[in-house]
């Protein structure tokens, strides 16, 4: 299958009263198509400026965003309106994102009226009942306002509405965490079988390792803007590689008391991403920090076919004791 | 069924709210009996307001003249009426254009930011340093006197507090998700305002409209009263007010009835203002 979305070298830079925050520092990575690409890492990482900036919803500072072999950062205003029909975004929190004036067809149908995809009132209501039943809501629910809703229900209206226009490409900015757990099984699920079904190709936000686990095909590992790991799901999980990476998973609770691991425990804070320094941003925290990590800033590596990692100690430098994380998580 | 649950929502939880409030439906209800008896004056009393009798000056109240006659022998009850007809006119035009235009200038203001912005805001700093009725004089002084200008003129002075309270909404609008969401769907900046911004706006102007009504025809009659505003004969509160304060000494009527028109209404305004207020938003309530 093809490429849909080529990213090459994306920054974005906020200008802040301290100086310059480097939101999103330089990330690449293609993405094929029908396949989802999970983006974990910590708040404030940027993994959702990272989201905001591949459906326009912020202009980056530098690099390039190719989607469907087009550059989308040299698109004009008439160009952007019909790429939002192919790029959609799912937001985090339903509550907020969902107007609370409108009711259920207003919302879901608000892209369709923007885009007078249809003619008559009718045809919308017809589409709006298709997206209904597509993302599984009750049809009689069609003029519930979101705060007569449950979370699920709310977030399954938020999924109609990216639906809507039948893009390719849809940006999930942790649209679960916001829910139960019982409810996230099911909003994810959902978001699979309308993949499988569609064709889509997702960008998966989350800070939750075991959704990004459940759903991604690739898994990329951002700390402070930077990539510093990208891997096919499985091989992310199986044989992680840099410090954080391991760090992050060895957090994922084990829900058994037999069976206890050596915790890598991360120390320290997240340090500011503001008017940075040179090194390794992970070096104040990292347990293998050495001299050189704290000068110079390990380039990606690619360690084996599709995983890239940025670390000094990756690859032919490898850690004493790397592979760590033999231990199934 | 369907449609039937379309229309309940909020407007219908701010209805229950109300209506539990004896002192705003109370205002409302007598609001809307003074907003009737205005538009229908020449039904109710037999009176026409520029009717002269002038072999009956200066009656006192009586059940023929229910408030007498003025200096020219007319029926004051008629003219109080008729004057409440363009009191009321006047203030609703005036409010209507100032919340259209200060709307949205407040909307641009607090939804674009940066330079558009400041260049609103310290315009409105400017207008709301001049006293109100300073303002409305000028303004009066300069077009001159009728009605439309009478309304141009209030409803210029009265756009500050609407843009103030537009950009305040428009910040705590904007900050939700679901403007983004909007815009990622495709919505215009202009779409976003119309769509989202105003409708979540909407019951705090509401309030600040049946304020800003009380606040004009207080504005109303006394540009009227300085002899700016509506030109007599055409009878107005405030240029009644002035008319009788010739014969304030002797004859009491004259300035008593409209004064009192003028004092209930606004009450009446600020009554039910915040009676909509406390029901719009149960959290304001003190």
């Amino acid at each position: 299958m093809g490429v849909i979305l080529e990213v090459k070298n994306l920054k974005k830079d906020f200008a802040i009263a301290a100086g310059t925050l480097h939101a999103v520092d330089g990330i690449s990575f293609r993405l094929e198509q029908g396949k989802t690409l999970g983006v974990v890492g910590e708040s404030g990482c940027g993994k959702s400026t990272l989201g905001k900036l591949l459906v326009g919803l912020e202009r980056s500072t530098s690099g390039e965003i190719i989607f469907q072999g087009r550059n989308i950062e040299q698109a004009g205003k008439a160009d952007w309106k019909m790429l939002r029909k192919e790029m959609q975004m799912v937001f985090q929190d339903p509550m907020s994102s969902l107007d609370p004036r409108l009711c259920a067809m207003d919302l879901i149908a608000e892209p369709l009226k923007i885009f007078k995809v249809c003619r008559t009132r009718d045809q919308l209501e017809q589409r709006v009942r298709g997206l209904m039943e597509l993302v599984g809501i009750a049809a009689h629910m069609i003029y519930a306002f979101p705060h007569e809703l449950d979370g699920g229900r709310r977030q399954r209206i938020g999924i109609a509405r990216a639906l809507a226009l039948e893009p390719e490409f849809i940006v999930c900015d942790e649209p679960v965490s916001a829910l139960d757990v019982s409810i996230q099984a099911q909003v994810l699920n959902l978001l699979k079988q309308i993949q499988r079904s569609k064709g889509l190709s997702y960008l998966f936000i989350t800070h939750d390792l075991s959704v990004v686990k459940h759903i991604s095909d690739d898994v990329l590992v951002m700390y402070m803007g930077q990539m510093v790991e990208k891997a096919p799901c499985k091989e992310l999980f199986r044989t992680p590689i840099h410090p954080y990476t391991r760090g992050l998973l060895s957090a994922i609770p084990i829900p058994s008391l037999r069976n206890r691991r050596k915790r890598v425990l991360m120390e320290g804070e997240i340090t500011s991403p503001v008017n940075l320094k040179p090194g390794c941003r992970f070096a104040p925290r990292c347990p293998h920090a050495a001299e050189r990590c704290r000068r110079e800033q390990p380039a990606l590596r690619e360690v084996s076919p599709g995983h890239f990692v940025s670390c000094h100690f990756a690859g032919p430098d490898a850690l004493p004791d790397s592979p760590v994380c033999k231990e199934r998580v | 069924m369907s449609k039937q649950q379309r229309k309940r929502g909020q407007w219908w939880d701010v209805w229950g709210r109300l209506r539990r409030n004896k002192v705003a439906m109370v205002s409302i209800a007598l609001l809307l009996l003074i907003i009737l008896a205005a538009i229908f004056s020449e039904l109710i009393t037999p009176y026409g307001y520029m009717e002269r009798d002038l072999t009956n000056t200066f009656a006192f109240p009586s059940l023929e003249h229910l408030f007498g006659t003025d200096n020219l022998g007319r029926d004051i009850f008629s003219r109080v009426l008729v004057g409440g007809r363009i009191s009321l006119l006047v203030a609703f035009g005036s409010v209507l254009l100032s919340a259209a235009a200060g709307s949205l200038l407040g909307a641009a203001a607090g939804y674009y930011g940066g330079r558009v912005e400041f260049g609103i805001m310290k315009l409105t700093d400017i207008m709301m340093a001049i006293p109100a009725f300073l303002l409305a004089v000028t303004v009066s002084a300069a077009m001159g006197t009728g009605l439309m200008n009478t309304v141009v003129a209030v409803g210029l002075t009265n756009i500050p507090r609407f843009v103030r309270l537009m950009r305040a909404e428009t910040l705590s609008v904007k900050g939700n998700e679901f403007i983004l969401a909007s815009r990622a769907s495709g919505g215009s900046d202009l779409y976003i305002i119309l769509k989202h911004i105003f409708p979540n706006a909407l019951s705090s102007t509401i309030v600040n409209v049946t304020l800003g009504v009380g606040t004009a025809i207080l504005q109303i009659s006394g540009l009227s009263f300085v002899g700016l505003g509506v030109r007599p004969p055409t009878p107005e509160w405030g240029s009644m007010l002035a008319s009788g304060r010739t014969y304030m000494r002797d004859f009491w009527p004259m300035v008593t009835f409209p004064g009192i028109a003028i004092v209930v209404t606004l009450m009446l305004f600020n009554l039910a203002g915040d009676g909509l207020r406390d029901a719009m938003d149960p959290r304001l309530k003190r």
